[in-house]
């Protein structure tokens, strides 16, 4: 495929991501994960069809690495938030927390995998190559995505204490993960790199560079707020911060999120920067999809019969876990009961953005090894997760799509 | 002014000072800790020319130095000849967002030019365009006569062949910048007769151009290469170019209004891939893009109820469109080579300025324009850039033997028309009273800053 055509591509799924975006009080179109454009890339990809060549695909890495660091500054900047209604901050801990433990299991029983099938170094604590698949493999699917819970809390117009809880933990299980990414980066660093032998500090600059560029976006921003610039400031300070993690081999993910972070912190306008931000999320979250979609290359990953079955069964003893411990501490969660548990495994956008920043980072065996189980995590989450979810709002008594009342949740216009 | 107000903006600009120093300390920093090599350098680049140049044109503001040459400025400090914070590898790299930027400012060249307004400025033009072209064009081409024994690569040259190469400079010399005019033109929000003027002027000059470029190519080779035919040639192109192009245009522009008409939405999209894709198509099948995109946004505006709409689309990406065009021009100037052949190049472009003025005077006289347009209408017209650098590069192409220096000395030349153009417009855009005294408050500005 000509990289002409790959482009027009690109924008025409942009096109359809913006279409795809709901008005208002209306339910979201597509499958609750967006794994459609995941499944479409991996047609055309060179596991099947083999049109998008993987020489087509270098030409959009930097389009890749742009698209990813303004999905992670998205959800820097919304993290802690349910559109306007701030997530108190046990639930935020909550939800770090379960997004950690989902993320060990899971890191565990790869890394466990990995030493077994292939090991690539004589010590366990030595075997970098292994600890970043598998790390990297923790970090793809540790997330409950926010964007399957909304797609049926709209669907089903629930609200109420157990939808606004999932809405939460979905939300901020985020942060962990986009943070592991930046310390999974520095294991294997550039040599040409200075300051390469103390992941530690290459791990702390990366959020320290996040941060400080989003607290200068919000200074450049808050002098005189004009809604005409905020696009330029926003997208220039955006470029520095992506292109200079791009330039370092850094991660992207970390350094958007960390940006995102500091914005929000900072900036009083926070609401009138997210208003400008947010409509771009669709347009952008597809291509990106599709571009992961187009990235898996199964035959890299000799150990796939293996590692699947390892990946998905961490994932559903992790999300056991979380489900378990939330229903301690939480009572009403109580209600929603065992559902709850396939509930959780939804798994989107966050998940294969991971994957594909590890494929960028690290082609071959170990961009492939979090790339396909990301793929595969989505994929399962697409297909367990929306009824889980429903039976478990339904069970705690909060889906009145019959009665016909507003939604909680407002879908991002 | 209150002096509240004074301090505020002098406070605003001392912070405005410090974002940028730490912008330059983390760009330094990067190439510190990646031994000055590192993955892709694009991105950081793109961020920091956009950044930089939006800080510097506001800190220069006050001088009443135009944002366009505050772009350039910071261009050229951060390129790969001062700072070096953006290199050669980089600014190529940049190309195709140069490309986006061209198409949109195309667009939006043709959008404003309204029937209406030419219609009222019909006099005006007719005259500008016989005088300012074919007399800019002998008086220009005379100009490189007489220096020719300080132009190395035309001192040896017999007096036939350089009587060519001067009327190919002439060409070269009266083409404009479209882009120039129109940053000015949006940084001001100027609204007159002399904005008017320029504006229909340099875009209609872009037909003119390309038509006069025929002439001159199929007069001027049988004077350069003795024993070479006349050949028509140029003409068969010209009729491609032109009339294929006028063509492309208007079915792009009905296809534009169609689609802000009926689907009207992610425009963004839409100049995206106009500006990315249809530049290369259309780069290939060897028409004139800046011609079509121009033609384009001539029919949005004018066969079609969309025109203002379209402005507006294209307008809330003027801001980023302007300043990295701008800071790319200014970084990919070559300041050794203008450092070397400046004294040529400020004669050359001193004798462009002169014609430019004296020309200016006679059409005006000519056409009896109101005193402003007579008096300043010349000014808008000394801005060169990326145009004039295409038909530079292009009688490289077709003239390899002395191409070359003729590019180099073009380059030189087009650098100074380059910085010096933007600052005399918005001079005398200031002088008619045509520059709006303050930009008026933007919609949801009010609301945004109490939430």
């Amino acid at each position: 495929m000509n990289a002409l055509w790959a482009l027009m591509g690109l924008i025409a799924a942009a096109f359809v991501g913006s279409v795809l975006v709901g008005r208002r009080g209306q339910p979201r179109h597509g499958l609750a994960s967006g794994s459609g454009p995941v499944l479409a890339g991996f047609l055309l990809g060179p596991t099947v069809l083999g049109l998008v060549t993987p020489g087509l695909l270098e030409v959009f890495t930097p389009l890749a690495q742009v698209g990813l660091g303004w999905l992670a500054l998205i959800l820097g900047l919304d993290y802690g938030w349910v559109d306007r209604r701030r997530i108190p901050v046990i639930r935020r801990v909550g939800g770090t927390l379960a997004g950690l433990l989902t993320m060990g299991v899971i890191t565990a029983a790869t890394f466990a995998l990995l030493r077994r099938v292939q090991p690539t170094g004589p010590v366990w604590w030595q075997d970098t190559t292994s600890w970043i698949a598998a790390g990297g493999t923790g970090a793809a699917c540790a997330e409950t995505t926010r964007h399957a819970v909304r797609w049926v809390a709209d669907r089903l117009k629930a609200s109420g204490e157990v939808t606004e809880l999932l809405l939460d933990i979905s939300d901020a299980d985020d942060f962990g993960p986009l943070l592991a990414c930046g310390a999974l980066f520095t294991l294997q660093p550039p040599a040409d790199l200075r300051w390469a032998a103390r992941p530690g500090v290459l791990w702390a600059g990366q959020i320290g560079l996040g941060v400080a560029i989003g607290m200068l976006t919000a200074l450049l921003v808050s002098r005189e707020f004009r809604s005409r610039s905020l696009w330029g400031v926003l997208f220039g300070t955006s470029m520095v911060a992506i292109g200079l993690a791009v330039r370092a081999d850094l991660a992207v993910l970390t350094v958007g999120f960390c940006m995102g972070l500091g914005l929000s912190a900072v900036s009083r306008h926070r609401q009138a920067i997210r208003a400008v931000v947010l409509p771009a999320e669709y347009p952008l979250r597809l291509p990106a999809l599709l571009l992961a979609g187009a990235r898996i290359d199964v035959g890299q990953v000799p150990i796939l019969a293996w590692l699947l079955p390892v990946v998905l069964g961490a994932r559903l003893l992790a999300k056991a876990l979380v489900a378990g411990c939330a229903m301690l501490v939480c009572a009403p969660l109580r209600r929603a009961g065992a559902p709850l548990v396939p509930g959780l495994m939804a798994c989107g956008p966050t998940s294969m953005s991971i994957g594909l920043a590890f494929a960028l980072r690290f082609p071959g065996r170990i961009g492939e090894t979090v790339l396909v189980s990301a793929a595969a995590a989505t994929l399962l989450g697409e297909l367990v997760a929306p009824l889980g979810l429903k039976s478990a709002l339904r069970r705690a008594g909060e889906a009145t799509a019959q009665t016909g009342s507003q939604p909680a949740v407002e879908v991002a216009a | 002014m209150s002096t509240t107000g004074e301090h505020r903006r002098a406070a605003n600009r001392g912070v405005e000072l410090l974002l940028l120093l730490v912008l330059v300390g983390l760009m330094l920093l990067a190439s510190y800790a990646t031994r000055g090599g590192g993955g892709n350098h694009t991105l950081a680049a793109l961020g920091f020319l956009l950044l930089a140049g939006t800080v510097v044109a506001t800190v220069l503001e006050p001088l009443g130095v135009p944002h366009l040459t505050a772009y350039l400025l910071t261009g050229m400090v951060a390129g790969p000849h001062v700072l070096h914070l953006v290199d050669h590898q980089t600014v190529q790299e940049l190309s195709p967002i140069n490309a986006l930027a061209l198409s949109l400012i195309s667009l939006a060249g043709g959008a404003e030019l309204r029937i209406s307004m030419l219609r009222s400025a019909a006099r005006s033009l007719l005259w500008a365009t016989l005088v300012q072209n074919v007399l800019g064009l002998l008086l220009m081409a005379g100009a490189f006569f007489a220096l020719r024994p300080f132009l190395p690569f035309a001192a040896a040259l017999p007096v036939t062949a350089v009587l060519g190469i001067s009327l190919l400079w002439g060409m070269m010399a009266i083409t404009r910048s479209p882009a120039a005019t129109l940053g000015v033109l949006s940084q001001t929000r100027a609204k007159g007769p002399l904005a008017n003027f320029t504006l229909s002027f340099v875009m209609t000059s872009d037909v003119v151009v390309v038509v006069l470029l025929a002439i001159v190519f199929t007069v001027a080779r049988p004077l350069i290469e003795p024993g070479a035919p006349l050949s028509l040639r140029s003409f068969r192109e010209l009729g491609h170019d032109v009339l294929g192009s006028v063509a492309l245009g208007s079915t792009l522009g009905l296809l534009l209004a169609a689609y802000l008409r009926f689907v009207g939405r992610q425009l963004v999209l839409v100049f995206v891939a106009l500006g990315l894709v249809m530049t290369q198509v259309l780069d290939y099948l060897r028409f004139d893009w800046l011609l079509i995109f121009i033609t384009a946004g001539f029919v949005v505006q004018n066969l079609s109820a969309q025109g203002d709409r379209f402005l507006a689309a294209i307008e809330r990406l003027g801001e980023i469109v302007f300043v990295i065009f701008f800071a790319t021009a200014g970084a990919h100037l070559d300041l050794p080579l203008l450092g070397k052949l400046w004294p040529l190049a400020l004669a050359l472009a001193l004798a462009r300025a002169g014609c430019t003025f004296g020309a200016g005077r006679l059409a005006s006289r000519l056409a009896d324009d109101p005193p402003a347009l007579r008096r300043w209408g010349w000014s808008g017209l000394v801005s060169q850039a990326g145009l004039a650098l295409g038909v530079a590069a292009r009688i490289q192409g077709e003239f390899p033997a002395f191409g070359t220096a003729f590019a180099a000395m073009a380059v030189a030349t087009v650098a100074l028309n380059e910085m010096i153009g933007p600052v005399l417009f918005k001079t005398a855009l200031d002088r008619t009273g045509e520059t709006a005294r303050q930009a008026e408050p933007e919609e949801g500005d009010a609301a945004a800053s109490t939430s």
